[in-house]
């Protein structure tokens, strides 16, 4: 298991660093910030002097050595609009980001688990196609107009819970029902497949034939097994949200690493860009990293192969 | 010593005794399909099963054997469900308890063995602890450790070796037979009075089987349980079942003590599934098969279901009419057939019938091949390199040296367990898979060198047929359309050609217009065989192409298989685990073990002086009709080694009634004995 771990974490080691050096390229790719940070009547001097101060003078090879040199020393540069590194820039937004996308996450997993049980406990038919329309029903409704709809209801009308912004535990209500129950769907019908192709295996037979109940079953002898793929796909879906709640975080005003990253690409701020890509990578990761422990933990003939 | 004797001797008779175990009472089982129509799948079922006694429940698939126990143990699928009838366990009626009432019997009075060791163990669970659970649920005043120790005590009792640190291993970390001891261990947990047996051993090798049966034999001995053994295989109940149930689409047929029923089959259809079967001790050219198939229970024939097989009914009036009554006929037996009394005279005529053939007039001289060679392996050898773990690389020698030499219009037989490298061989033939070193020659020219169109033009003389004619075809071609792509690809596609292949196979034209999922299994294996014969083989490999047929099935495909060689001239390579089967159809066998042969003769004489030490455990191990008790010290110990790795010297060793330390130092060469053509690699060879 330790070999296996250290030999994930190198291939971790790599995945980042060929992240930003990507990231890198690309936002050099998109044009000179000299020319958009200095005012429009500004003189060629003014700019070179500019480019200069930036290292943008440099040949591209040379900036990329020093940048990777910086980097391995934790220093992504300066920011090119707010003149604070550009990597406090993004630690800042780590928590609110966090934040949102492991709420949202626990909801979607959470709701999936709960409901995905139920369906298979249940012996009325109209439970389980009234739970299968209903986390299909969301899923066909795009993240941004869901927002507004709960903001209306519960912020405008019933004015229960704010509508923008980050603070207390009632600011989060809202944004992470909103993504959570995004991903309800997919992880719903992913874990209700699984447990009902488990369904079908002998070892499920055998067990009621030890004499097991129906609720035995399904947690001590279905549920360990269908929650594989559920980790999977969990594992991959929660990296996405790190650095994909962008919608979400637009609508209610989050102050998340995914806007900062946005903005930061409208100002061509490239080290915060750079940075945030980064942090974002490693979180990914490292998530990563703990899905597959998990699958080992989880499935023995995987620790064992 | 037989199970009757063994309770004769060990417990005295009391009045528990006289009520059966089990009771099952004129019991109807019925399946709601999804458009709403009611089957009945198993009808008027009604059999006892009295304590210490072995009932063999005897069918082919789809005739209601395995429903009908899982009824008793309450546990019928969704859309199933009793419709009338009693079942009574030790005289207490189930059929009205719920779900819940259920589950103190089962698992404590009845417990069942499922058929695939692999599936039946809860892969992410420990083992420890899966039979714990049966002891714990049933004992819930137990203690940890004493559950424990009782656990352990269970895993010896089966045989399994080092219990303590077994006790806390996954299943993926045991062998398929050990897999099967641990669920003999769970089922026997709480000493049940009756256990029941779905195909306990059709998962496993022959001389895993014979373990397996020898530690649930054992272990019954100990409990005095009564066991009801559900299988499709004669042999088996044959020797370990003390009175049989045959079962035919949905009803029993038959009923009568073991020895009885072999003896003098009463109804048709048992007469016939014996006459079916390919024996050890006897080969003839044509094995008996039952025409037809298992009608599809939606579409019973009125009358006796089994009319339109029957080798008997002939059409009479009252056949077609009027379904039999299973009628007791003398002590202990009974059958349901208007015309029971025929069958005796249809056995004798029959037996004598293939008497005469096998001494008056000497077999029909095949169309012979002109003698010479088609097919020769030299020195096959094929390793896998496996990874471990870290960096850790081992190798899998899956075949060493393999050779043999195939003659036009003859069959060779290759033999051997699972992993045994039957398979590897098959697809290197065919250029599946690279082999790491040797030659094919087909035709007299090598066939590893060969590449691109040219590899593509010889491979037409190279055909096979795989085991499994559910997964082999595409469910969404016609079949027209699946027997024409050889053919197109080939570029000499015409619908006359694919029509007669059609015919070949004893199918109609019009059925190739139907796709797979319209056909039974021996059907599918027909077009599955059509196809091969497409591009006109020199050579078919056949790979387990029987295997997953039932009885009657199989001997109308083995039969069908024959004919087609008489008519073609073909050349076949058949790769089976199955004995019988291969000496019915085999002019020459070679016998694996771990990548090696180690034995290769004709069949006559691999069958009638077998020389390997591992071919007499193979032939020892295969159940057979009337023959108990045979050579049991002749039957291979234990699990086929590590093959990544293999002991040192002979490899067959770790499990050899005959090794010494001669064994251990020098591996055997194949090597002919007594300047016979019979090789085989042993130091004791024929000893």
């Amino acid at each position: 298991m330790a070999g296996f771990v250290i030999k994930r974490l190198l291939q971790a080691v790599l995945t980042v660093i060929g992240v930003i050096t990507a990231a890198f390229f690309l936002t050099r790719l998109a044009g000179d910030p000299a020319a958009l940070l200095l005012p429009p009547e500004a003189t060629l001097e003014e700019t070179q002097r500019l480019r200069a101060a930036l290292g943008l003078d440099q040949p591209l090879f040379v900036q990329y050595l020093l940048f990777m040199g910086n980097a391995l020393k934790g220093d992504f540069g300066m920011s090119l609009r707010e003149s604070v590194p550009a990597m406090s820039l993004v630690l800042d937004r780590v928590p609110a980001t966090l934040e949102l996308a492991l709420s949202s996450f626990a909801v979607g997993v959470g709701l999936a688990f709960i409901l995905g049980i139920l369906m298979r406990m249940t012996r009325h038919n109209w439970v389980r196609d009234l739970i299968t329309w209903i986390a299909l029903a969301r899923q066909a409704i795009p993240v941004f107009s869901f927002g507004l709809v709960l903001i209306l209801i519960f912020s405008i009308w019933l004015k229960w819970l704010p509508s923008y912004g980050r603070g207390t535990p009632a600011h989060l209500v809202l944004p992470a029902l909103t993504l959570g129950t995004y991903e309800l769907a997919l992880y719903l019908r992913l874990f209700n497949s699984s447990l009902a192709a488990e369904q079908r295996n002998d070892y499920v037979r055998t067990a009621f034939a030890k004499g097991q109940g129906r609720i035995q079953v399904l947690l001590q002898h279905m549920l360990p097994n269908a929650l594989l793929p559920l980790v999977t796909v969990a594992g991959i879906n929660l990296g996405m949200l790190l650095g994909g709640t962008v919608v979400t975080e637009t609508v209610f005003s989050w102050p998340g690493a995914g806007r900062l990253i946005v903005q930061s690409v409208s100002q061509r701020d490239y080290p915060v860009i750079v940075a945030g890509v980064f942090v974002i990578s490693v979180m990914f990761v490292i998530i990563n990293l703990i899905v597959d422990v998990l699958y080992g933990v989880l499935d023995p003939r995987v620790r064992l192969a | 010593m037989t199970d009757a004797a063994i309770a004769a001797e060990a417990t005295p008779t009391t009045a528990l005794d006289r009520v059966p175990v089990l009771s099952v009472h004129n019991l109807c089982i019925e399946v709601k399909t999804p458009d709403g129509e009611r089957v009945e799948l198993v009808r008027d079922v009604s059999f006892d099963v009295n304590e210490h006694e072995v009932l063999g429940l005897v069918g082919e698939s789809g005739s209601g054997k395995s429903l009908t126990m899982l009824a008793v143990l309450g546990l019928l699928g969704s859309g199933l469900r009793i419709v009338s009838g009693s079942i009574r366990l030790r005289g207490q009626e189930i059929t009205n308890l719920s779900f819940h009432e259920m589950q103190k019997i089962r698992g404590k009075a009845v417990s069942i063995i499922f058929q695939d060791p692999l599936t039946t163990l809860n892969p992410v669970l420990r083992v420890g602890k899966q039979v714990a659970e049966a002891i714990r649920l049933h004992n819930p005043d137990k203690g940890e450790a004493e559950i424990k120790a009782r656990v352990i005590e269970l895993l010896s009792l089966v045989g399994i070796p080092n219990p303590e640190r077994r006790y806390s291993q996954f299943p993926n970390e045991f062998s398929g037979g050990m897999r099967q001891r641990v669920v003999i261990a769970m089922a026997m947990a709480n000493e049940p009075d009756l256990l029941i047996a779905d195909e306990p051993t059709t998962a496993l090798d022959v001389t895993i089987q014979a373990q397996v049966m020898e530690v649930l034999a054992e272990v019954r001995a100990r409990t005095g349980a009564a066991m009801v053994l559900i299988t499709h295989d004669l042999g088996l109940v044959s020797e370990y079942a003390d009175r049989l149930a045959v079962m035919y689409s949905g009803r029993i047929v038959e009923q009568a003590p073991s020895a009885e029923l072999f003896a003098s089959p009463r109804h048709p259809y048992t007469a016939g599934l014996i006459a079916s079967l390919p024996q050890l001790e006897r080969k003839v050219e044509t094995l008996y098969s039952i025409p037809g198939f298992v009608p599809d229970p939606r579409k019973r024939p009125t009358g006796c279901a089994f009319a339109p097989r029957c080798a008997i009914a002939n059409g009479r009036p009252l056949c077609l009419s009027q379904s039999p009554d299973l009628e007791s006929i003398g002590a202990n037996r009974a059958v349901a057939c208007h015309y029971s009394a025929e069958t005796a005279a249809w056995s004798t005529a029959y037996q004598a019938k293939l008497e005469n053939v096998a001494t008056e007039t000497p077999l029909p001289v095949r169309k012979q091949g002109d003698g010479t060679t088609v097919l020769r392996a030299s020195n096959l050898s094929k390793v896998f390199t496996v990874r471990g773990k870290g960096l850790q690389r081992s190798k899998l020698y899956a075949l060493r040296n393999v050779s043999f030499d195939l003659k036009a219009g003859k069959t060779l037989g290759i033999v051997g367990e699972s992993g045994s490298g039957k398979s590897t061989l098959a697809r290197v033939l065919l250029r599946l898979a690279e082999a790491g070193g040797g030659e094919v020659y087909l035709n007299g020219s090598p066939l590893f060198s060969l590449r691109g169109r040219e590899l593509r033009q010889r491979r037409r003389d190279l055909q096979v047929v795989f085991q499994d004619p559910y997964s082999s075809l595409d469910p969404r071609m016609k079949i027209h359309d699946v027997i024409a792509e050889p053919l197109r690809i080939a570029g000499s596609y015409s619908a006359e050609r694919v029509n007669q292949l059609l015919e070949h196979v004893g199918l109609t034209a019009a059925a190739g217009q139907r796709r797979s999922p319209e056909f039974s299994g021996g059907q599918r294996q027909r077009i599955a065989i059509a196809r091969s014969l497409a591009l006109n083989p020199d050579v078919l490999i056949l790979d387990e192409a029987v295997s997953a047929l039932d009885v009657s099935i199989q001997a109308q495909i083995i039969n069908l298989l024959k004919k087609l060689q008489q008519d073609l001239g073909l050349t076949y390579v058949f790769i089976s685990h199955d004995l019988s089967v291969v000496r019915h159809i085999c002019d020459e066998i070679a016998v694996m073990y771990l990548g090696r042969v180690i034995e290769y003769a004709s069949t006559e004489a691999v069958f009638s002086t077998p020389a390997h030490p591992y071919t007499r455990g193979l032939l020892a191990a295969i159940p057979r009709i009337g023959m108990w008790p045979h050579g049991k010290g002749l039957l291979a110990r234990g699990d086929l080694p590590n093959p990544m790795k293999p002991p040192s010297g002979c490899a067959f060793r770790t499990r050899c009634p005959m090794a010494t330390a001669l064994c251990a130092e020098n591996e055997p060469v194949l090597s002919d004995h007594a300047e016979t053509s019979h090789l085989s690699a042993c130091h004791f060879a024929l000893a």
